[in-house]
């Protein structure tokens, strides 16, 4: 009985804390090596008021390389947090801006000079920017899926070395910069009549 | 257009070479940076070559030793320029050029008689050369038939001419720039050489007439991925006849084709006799391009954030 009231209590917290999940495609538009990448990832938006949410996630995302370079891997870890707003209440829209710390690996094939062509993994961190904007396609009782498009602006340099006849050593880099787009799912969410009878925020897409 | 053509030829100057090169008597000569195409199957190799030299040296002799009597053609510089973009590593931020115009001049050559025990079996004119194919049996007559036809080439060529008889290669390729030719004009057609050979070889002993320290560059197309000690892989791939605009015939099949390369010190250059590498696998380099905004695009926005936050204080 204890046990599930402190279940209860947890899973309370955990809604109140605005869990989300997302899933989206990150197009890298500076990185020619990699195509069209997942990322999936959780957060919470904790604490939030009416308009505004601090928005802390992990996210992940993985690709592989593209054409003759399809034995090339990247994949890299996003600590991520901003504050996010809920601009516009009739659209249901939010924008957001923030930070992010991202880990970074990748694989790539390397030729020695005896003939043999071997993959090599490098790894690298940095920190990042990103800014996004979503809105509201669908809220039901306890939950609600948004669209959301982003654009992250960032890149982790690796420990691989690459190779270069006209410069220095340089080493490689995971490009963060791309597109993303995709859907969030958020739980602990009110509903549509809920939220009409919340005094604090207006009422949004409910008719009148 | 004058200049322009002077301008292809420093460009395209930087970029091949192949043999070795004997001087006429009023200058030197010196080859560097060479780029040979290469292609072996079923016992049969092409070979296309073309010369870049730096000198002061109005004629000079052009030799390319073989394991056997070649048919000799031509090829066109363009196939060269195209490769090199086809093959070029993957820079992140893009990049390729090329230089050279299309000037295919049809190949050619008559049997000869015997000349100071040099047999001269073929001669005609390949593009910007003159060329003749020598079966020689003794070392010594071909450095004295080189004097006799106004070159110097001193005491040097003699031993590496007898490092290719040592082992049966008689056949030498001997060509020089027609007298006819302009400075100006478009070196633009290189040599095609097909000869028959157990495997594929590259001749670059003779490079030691004549040459610095040199980089070698091959395109070799092959059934297989191919190799040779100490060289550098720069690309692997498969490629076939509908691949290349201007290679005229030098690719007739499906095919792997490999880029390697490797630099040598005159006393390092031996013959490269190519081998299978141990796998098929494509390969292109990937080299730096310089992507200054993805790695401080981070850092100049948050600067610029933090001085119109500052801004915003005053």
């Amino acid at each position: 009985m204890k046990r599930a009231a402190l279940g209860l209590a947890l899973a309370g917290v955990a809604l109140a804390a605005g869990p989300h999940f997302h899933l989206k495609a990150v197009q890298p538009l500076l990185d020619n090596l990699y195509g069209v990448m997942p990322r999936a990832g959780l957060g919470i938006r904790f604490p939030q008021s009416a308009n505004f949410a601090f928005r802390t996630e992990l996210a992940g995302s993985y690709g592989t390389g593209r054409g003759e370079f399809a034995s090339c891997r990247a994949w890299s870890v996003l600590v991520r947090a901003g504050e996010e707003a809920n601009a516009s209440p009739l659209l249901d829209a939010h924008v957001g801006l923030g930070i992010m710390y991202a880990y970074a690996r990748e694989r790539r094939p390397f030729a020695d000079t005896n003939g043999a062509i071997t993959d090599r993994w490098g790894s690298g961190s940095a920190i990042a920017l990103y800014g996004e904007a979503g809105v509201m396609i669908v809220r039901g009782r306890g939950y609600r899926l948004d669209f959301e498009a982003g654009l992250d602006i960032g890149a982790v340099q690796t420990d691989l070395p690459l190779e270069s006849q006209y410069q220095p050593a340089d080493y490689s880099w995971v490009s963060l910069t791309g597109l993303n787009a995709g859907f969030v799912f958020r739980l602990g969410e009110p509903s549509a009549r809920e939220e009409t009878q919340d005094p604090r925020r207006p009422c949004s897409g409910c008719l009148h | 257009m004058l200049r322009l053509s002077a301008l292809a030829l420093v460009v395209c100057g930087l970029a091949f070479g192949d043999g070795g090169m004997v001087p006429g008597p009023e200058g030197m000569i010196r080859e560097y940076g060479q780029v040979a195409l290469l292609s072996h199957f079923e016992g049969r190799e092409q070979l296309a070559l073309a010369s870049s030299y730096t000198g002061d040296a109005r004629r000079f002799a052009w030799i390319v030793p073989l394991p056997s009597e070649p048919d000799v053609d031509s090829v066109l510089l363009d196939f060269f320029f195209e490769l090199q973009t086809y093959t070029q590593p993957l820079y992140r931020s893009g990049g390729g050029f090329g230089c050279a115009s299309p000037e295919p001049l049809p190949g050619g050559g008559r049997y000869g008689g015997d000349s100071m025990g040099v047999e001269e079996i073929a001669h005609g004119v390949v593009g910007d050369y003159e060329y003749e194919v020598l079966r020689v049996d003794i070392a010594e007559s071909l450095t004295a038939y080189l004097e006799r036809e106004g070159f110097e080439p001193g005491a040097e060529p003699t031993p590496v001419f007898q490092h290719y008889l040592d082992k049966a290669w008689r056949y030498f390729f001997v060509a020089q720039v027609r007298d006819s030719l302009r400075e100006y004009e478009s070196h633009s057609v290189g040599i095609r050489l097909s000869f028959t050979s157990e495997s594929a070889v590259y001749p670059l002993h003779i490079s030691r007439i004549g040459s610095t320290y040199t980089g070698v560059i091959l395109y070799v197309f092959a059934e297989h991925r191919m190799h040779f000690p100490g060289a550098e892989l720069w690309f692997s791939g498969q490629v076939g006849p509908e691949t290349f605009f201007s290679d005229a015939g030098f690719v007739d099949r499906r095919c792997r084709l490999t880029k390697l390369m490797k630099y040598y010190r005159p006393e390092q250059m031996e013959d490269v006799a190519l081998v299978r590498a141990p796998d098929d696998r494509d390969f292109r380099r990937v080299v730096s391009g310089g992507d200054w905004y993805g790695s401080f695009g981070p850092m100049l926005l948050l600067g610029g954030l933090l001085l119109a936050r500052r801004r915003a204080w005053r």
